[in-house]
């Protein structure tokens, strides 16, 4: 398996998708800037806090990054099938379940990790802009990151999760726009559910239930839709 | 049941073999029932016209398209989803030459190594010079012709040292000098390195120049399953004239006793009777004025035996 996920890195390069990943965290920041810069030189509106302005770094990464997932399933999936180079694959000495397999856990690894960078970096990005700047209502606490951090990784957890639905749906046709469109309406999905939630995340038992459906659907998808050459 | 295919293709020394395999698009049959019995060291050319089954039994076969029905051994084994391994012996093209179109050769060569788990590098060099395509290794695909591309997949097949080849169409989009040349290289390789060759083409004349065991299919069907030399004994010996009035020629022939010919059309006519003189033949001709422009002896192709065996099986 990591001799496959080897090549895949090979055939497609990561160059790239590094590339990306370092411009969408410059892009978060950025983003947040404008709008901490926003809410502090308008006097109708009242400066944002740590918690909205956490909120809003995570929303803005999911929706960056799950976007991004579907783009790499297109590449790395449903784009070989689309070139014919599957049949190739197809006819090495490999398992092809796990071949699939090894391409979809570079793209749930890849989401996995940009996701926990760009916290890291957008985080730590608001306490100094706000230790230099004084940008947020209140001061930073060190107690702040027993919320953030759970909030962190229930959202990493869940985007790596979501990520196998733009290879779920896209896989149906083996259709890229399908794929994309995907990726947008789980965040869409995602957000009017935890929207419910007092916390603003997902609670363990919605976790839970949202990787079984997935794991199910991606499971039913590999046994009809992966072997479908033609 | 494995066990007995085993035996019997270890008794027959098949390298591959077919049992009744069937596919059906939409409720209409692209192959039906096809036994196919591939010897060791044999190549076996698959022949038939486009749309006539050959590249679906050929995915089957590389279990790229799963059979309604029948079964395909490989090596002695069935193929399932679980036998992956045994294709660690064979090279193949199926359809068009596909590649990774942003690499260059060498790229993909060693992609293709990687997956193969062949370890020897070296021989993409080897290879690359067998296509000559030596020169142009660190082009990316992208900007190959379709003759390159189809010179390459070549390469591809070959490279990981198969034991056995399939080639769906190798010749597509090559020059007569490049058919030449790849010809050439597939009987270096079933004579030296006695590589089984299992060769499709819907070019009847290019399969009679390579193959020593000949499988036509139709209709999905196969007609039939022959050895080379087989088929030269079907193959009928005949006079070929070709005069400037046929009609007035067959009058002729028949006034000097000879039946078995037919007229093709208002120029041709074979003569089915080897026994006859060309000589006599001719000076009988100019004699009653029929304007002679050629006489022949000849041989029925492989195209003719197919033309042949289709009428009969109609």
């Amino acid at each position: 398996m990591a001799h496959l996920m080897k090549l895949e890195l090979k055939k497609f390069g990561m160059a790239r998708t590094v590339i990306f990943t370092v411009a969408a965290i410059l892009f978060s920041i950025l983003f947040i800037t404008v709008s901490l810069w926003d809410s502090m030189t308008d006097p109708e509106q009242t400066k944002d806090t740590f918690e909205s302005t956490y909120l809003v770094i995570g929303l803005l990464l999911s929706l960056i990054f799950l976007v991004y997932s579907s783009v790499l399933t297109a590449r790395l999936v449903i784009g070989e099938y689309e070139q014919r180079t599957m049949t190739i694959l197809f006819s090495y000495p490999l398992n092809r379940m796990k071949l699939i397999a090894s391409k979809l856990a570079i793209i749930m690894v890849y989401t996995a990790l940009s996701m926990a960078a760009g916290y890291v970096c957008c985080s730590a990005y608001i306490v100094f802009a706000d230790r230099f700047f004084d940008v947020l209502e209140g001061t930073f606490q060190i107690s702040m990151l027993q919320t953030w951090i759970p909030m962190a990784i229930t959202m990493v957890v869940v985007c790596m999760v979501l990520s196998l639905w733009p290879f779920i749906i896209g896989m149906i046709r083996k259709s890229v726009p399908a794929a994309i469109v995907t990726s947008l309406l789980v965040i869409v999905f995602r957000q009017v559910i935890i929207s419910k939630n007092e916390t603003n995340r997902e609670s363990l038992l919605q976790i839970l239930l949202v990787s079984v459906v997935t794991f199910a659907a991606a499971l039913f998808i590999f046994k009809k839709k992966v072997p479908e050459l033609y | 049941m494995k066990a007995v295919r085993e035996e019997y293709s270890l008794k027959m020394d098949y390298i591959m073999e077919t049992a009744g395999l069937r596919k059906s698009y939409k409720g209409n049959t692209v192959v039906n029932e096809v036994d196919i019995h591939i010897p060791k060291g044999a190549v076996y050319g698959f022949v038939g016209p486009n749309g006539a089954g050959k590249s679906t039994v050929m995915k089957m076969m590389l279990n790229l398209i799963q059979p309604d029905a029948g079964e395909v051994y490989l090596f002695g084994e069935k193929v399932t989803d679980h036998s992956y391994e045994i294709f660690k012996k064979t090279g193949s093209i199926i359809e068009n030459p596909y590649f990774y179109e942003k690499l260059t050769a060498r790229q993909n060569l060693e992609l293709h190594c990687e997956y193969m788990g062949f370890p020897n590098k070296e021989r993409i060099d080897e290879v690359l010079q067998m296509v000559d395509l030596q020169n142009v290794e660190g082009k990316q695909i992208r900007h190959y012709s379709l003759g390159m591309k189809q010179r390459l997949a070549i390469a591809r097949a070959i490279l990981a040292r198969p034991e056995f080849l399939i080639l769906d169409e190798p010749i597509n989009a090559l020059d007569p000098e490049g058919i030449r040349e790849m010809r050439n290289l597939f009987q270096r390789l079933n004579r030296e390195d006695g590589t089984t060759i299992f060769i499709s083409s819907h070019i009847l004349s290019e399969v009679e120049l390579i193959a020593d065991t000949i499988g036509m299919i139709q209709h999905g069907k196969l007609l039939t399953e022959l050895s080379i030399e087989e088929i030269h004994k079907h193959q009928t010996e005949y006079i070929s004239l070709q005069v400037d009035h046929a009609a007035h020629a067959a009058a002729l022939l028949e006034q000097m006793g000879i039946t078995n010919f037919s007229v093709l059309d208002k120029e041709f006519i074979r003569i089915y009777d080897s026994d006859i003189s060309g000589k006599d033949l001719s000076k009988l001709l100019i004699e009653n004025g029929v304007g002679l422009e050629s006489l022949g002896r000849k041989q029925d192709t492989l195209e003719d035996y197919f033309f042949q065996l289709m009428e009969e099986r109609k």
